[in-house]
């Protein structure tokens, strides 16, 4: 990197912290023999919250051979600055050109970051389809939750990480470094890969359709695998974790040090598609959390810590944790934080503790409004749990309280929307009916609404998105009906952005060709408000003779072939059929920690500890 | 007890806000395991403070914090156990006890001086930029000043306490600048150089760094 142009360009944009590094605990190394760029297609302050990066970026780091340096989309006012300068995008840890590193990996943690990743590759003056890259380096891969549907970015990269990466990272980088040593080609490097157990390598299947519809992939390489089984960690005890942590040096999203207490969740909700894909529930021995505790604690700085999982409170030794980690934090004035609650779950005492340190919001996610339909999407939790806490907690002094909705839902009615009023309702009243000395503040209830997206390896993979048309009239519905609830503040998601959420989720192949069509018309950064423009995504949609419509709001037949049925999540299709039809029925599926219900079937029952 | 350090904001560091500092600061006394002082009430909150916010971008060598700690720890090993969990960028320089009674030092800072680089577009005439830079001096130095309310009509010349022209040469110039800086404000620098380089019609970038502050009551 030229020195002096960088310094101006930095003078000139905003938040320029984001793109000079040099964080405590930041990696240094000399002398790596393979170089890889973690690349996140969001802004640092987003990048550096995500968990599973810095579980990476510690598990390549610990190896000597091998140096992981950190890579974020640049702000469009970055990528102007850097474009007119005729400078590469660069990495925070040596400001290595990214385009020099020998593998840049992508976390997916959403669909709507996909044009950032053209973005980045773009400054890398690499070009956007595998098939386009005729060496070894840089090998372009990616991984993360939004990878278990792989097919949107298929033709892009060259190899796609599905399910845990901490192991399997090391094995890729294993794997590659072999083959440069013995200076193989592409193609053979890719075979190498693809005999890793959760590797996916698109180049190796094609796809058919029938009548402009998806029919299947066929493998067009015989000694690539049949299906991609998802890789699993089984021992988090025994795995690396996230070590001495990056503490950034500006504000960040999840500015916190965070405790990963378990992986997967037992609760079956059937809209989520995280409660699926990272099954089974794996929890960390309380001994290994309490030492990592006190170690992030110790060489962070930090000041809070969070109890970091799908459902915190669902921890098998939670009450035991809380106390134990309570009384070594407290002291140390570092404040305990317990990001999912569960209104049934909820432990009074330890959060009056938690609290003692500092008040912070309490956040619950009834995710419907009537009992019916919470029992259609699985979310076990009860309206009179919900309001004993509610009450619980503004008794014991909080006075803000987050309620989590969706709409959209799977055989949602109005009913279903304006009772989401009438739980709020609940709520506000039982604050305002305790006498005024005990409200030390105005409540603040914030009420949001986002929308419903189906997602591949749930129940609902099969259901048809609502129009965005329907979306905004069942926002307004409700909240016509929030209207005069005191202390009420309402949130909801643009309806355009979670439909293309739906379509990139459960896309196709076809659809890397859109994404290059939509960068091109300036697609950028599409989760932030600010740089959504519909008017570009519609255009490429046109322009590649593709419908939105056939892609998000179509109901799929359960016989038809899914662009993701060559990944084996191991959760069987036959168990996610099952719980679609009780869904429809309105039937509940008990929590896995009271008994098995056999979603992995027999080929893998033996993953679980549960069953 | 009491101590005030003066650190120094180096480049590494030169683009983090005020409040990334302050947090950055704070942190790094829990990683040295330095026994910070809780203020009392709902919401206990660090006694750490600073003399003054530097502007993003500017480095430093006369930044000032000021801290209230549990325990009795002598300015050495203050010094040494905070340099060793500060991150490159950031360096304690000097460590001093201070009177708890004495008022923050943001009410006893008086004024600042600023070593400023102008790397220029064309080598300027020296004799010249001096007699130019003396006449602006003389008058009132009126800038447009960004505030909460809107944009606003401002005198710098009463802020200005001195400025000199160390050099200049080829295509870089060297300036002296000593500016009010107190409670209630100060000489905003970058507004003052942006006014003299058009006053003295020089194009080019330009480079701020603190180089000393002076504080009323305390002998630094």
């Amino acid at each position: 990197m030229q020195k002096a142009a960088l310094d101006d360009i930095l003078q000139a944009v905003e938040r320029p912290a984001r793109y000079t590094g040099g964080e405590w605990n930041m990696a240094v190394k000399r002398g790596a023999a393979l170089h890889m760029a973690l690349c996140f297609p969001d802004v640092y302050e987003i990048g550096m919250s995500h968990l599973g990066s810095r579980i990476l970026y510690r598990a390549v780091n610990m190896r000597e051979e091998y140096f992981c340096e950190r890579v974020f989309a640049p702000w469009p006012d970055m990528e102007a600055a850097l474009r007119e300068n005729g400078l590469p995008l660069f990495s925070l840890e040596t400001k290595r050109p990214l385009g020099a590193f020998d593998i840049i990996g992508f976390s997916l943690l959403y669909e709507m970051c996909y044009t950032n990743i053209l973005t980045m590759l773009d400054l890398a003056r690499i070009p956007f389809l595998a098939k386009d890259r005729e060496g070894v380096a840089p090998l372009i891969v990616c991984g993360g939750p939004s990878a278990c549907n792989p097919e949107p970015l298929a033709d892009i990269m060259d190899a796609v990480m599905v399910g845990d990466g901490e192991e399997m990272l090391l094995e890729v980088l294993d794997t590659l470094a072999a083959c440069h040593a013995a200076g193989k080609q592409k193609r053979d490097a890719l075979l190498a890969l693809s005999k890793i157990e959760g590797v996916y390598v698109p180049s190796f299947y094609e796809p058919q359709y029938q009548e402009g519809r998806f029919a299947g992939l066929e493998r067009v390489e015989p000694q690539a695998p049949a299906s991609i089984n998802r890789r699993v960690v089984k021992d988090l005890d025994a795995a690396p974790y996230i070590g001495k942590p990056i503490v950034p040096n500006l504000s960040i999203v999840h500015d916190r040090a965070a405790l990963e207490l378990f992986r997967g969740c037992t609760r079956g909700c059937r809209f989520c598609q995280a409660g699926f894909i990272y099954r089974p529930v794996r929890e960390r021995r309380l001994e290994t959390l309490l030492d990592i505790a006190n170690e992030l604690v110790e060489c962070t700085g930090y000041d809070e810590l969070s109890l970091f999982s799908l459902s915190s409170s669902d921890y098998s030794a939670i009450h035991e944790l809380v106390t134990r980690i309570l009384n070594s934090m407290q002291s140390r004035r570092v404040s305990v934080s317990l990001p999912s609650l569960r209104a049934d779950k909820f432990l009074k005492s330890d959060l009056e503790r938690m609290q003692e340190v500092r008040k912070s919001g309490l956040t619950f996610a009834p995710e419907a409004g009537t009992q019916r339909l919470r029992d259609v999407i699985n979310k076990g939790v009860r309206e009179e749990d919900l309001l004993r806490v509610a009450q619980e907690s503004f008794e014991s002094g909080w006075t803000g309280i987050k309620l989590y909705f969706m709409i959209g839902l799977p055989t949602e009615t109005d009913e279903d929307i304006v009772g989401i009023a009438g739980l709020a309702k609940k709520v506000s009243r039982l604050f305002y009916a305790m006498p005024k000395e005990k409200r030390i503040k105005a409540l603040r209830l914030t009420v949001s609404a986002s929308s419903f997206v189906p997602k591949p390896f749930t129940p609902f993979q099969w259901v048809g998105q609502d129009t965005a048309e329907e979306l905004r009239r069942k926002q307004q519905l409700l909240g016509g009906a929030l209207k005069g609830i005191r202390g009420v503040e309402f949130n909801y998601h643009a309806s355009m952005v979670s439909m293309l959420e739906a379509v990139f989720s459960r896309g196709d192949r076809r659809l890397a060709q859109v994404l290059v069509e939509a960068y091109r018309r300036g697609c950028r950064f599409d989760s932030w408000d600010e740089h959504f423009r519909f008017a570009g995504w519609q255009a490429a949609f046109d322009a590649c003779h593709l419908d939105i419509a056939e892609y998000a709001h179509r109901e799929r037949d359960v016989k038809e072939a899914l662009p993701w049925d060559h990944i084996d999540i191991l959760v069987e299709k036959s168990y996610l059929l099952r719980e679609y039809a009780l869904a429809q029925k309105g039937v509940v599926t008990r929590d896995c920690r009271s008994g098995c219900n056999h979603c992995f079937g027999e080929k893998y029952a033996d993953y679980c500890q549960l069953s | 007890m009491r101590i005030i350090a003066n650190f120094h904001k180096g480049e590494a560091l030169r683009f983090i806000s005020h409040l990334d500092v302050q947090r950055l600061v704070q942190r790094a006394m829990r990683r040295a395991r330095l026994p910070l002082r809780y203020s009392q009430g709902f919401n206990p909150h660090p006694l750490l403070a600073f003399a003054s916010a530097l502007s993003v971008g500017h480095t430093s060598d006369a930044e000032w914090m000021d801290v209230r700690l549990e325990k009795e720890t002598s300015p050495q090993v203050f010094l040494e156990r905070m340099n060793a969990a500060l991150p490159a960028g950031m360096r304690v320089l000097r460590v001093m006890e201070i009177e708890e009674t004495l008022p923050a030092l943001t009410a006893l800072i008086r004024s600042t001086n600023y070593e400023v680089l102008l790397k220029l577009d064309a080598p300027p005439d020296e004799k010249k930029l001096k007699e130019t830079a003396a006449a602006f001096m003389r008058a009132s130095i009126l800038v447009d000043k960004k505030t909460k309310s809107g944009v606003k009509q401002v005198d710098l010349q009463p802020f200005v306490l001195q400025l000199d022209i160390i050099e200049a040469a080829e295509d870089v110039c060297r300036l002296f600048i000593k500016g009010v800086l107190n409670a209630a404000g100060g000489l905003p620098v970058d507004l003052f150089i942006r006014s003299l380089m058009q006053y003295c019609a020089l194009g080019g970038s330009y480079r701020v760094h603190r180089s000393a502050v002076a504080f009323d009551k305390i002998e630094v």
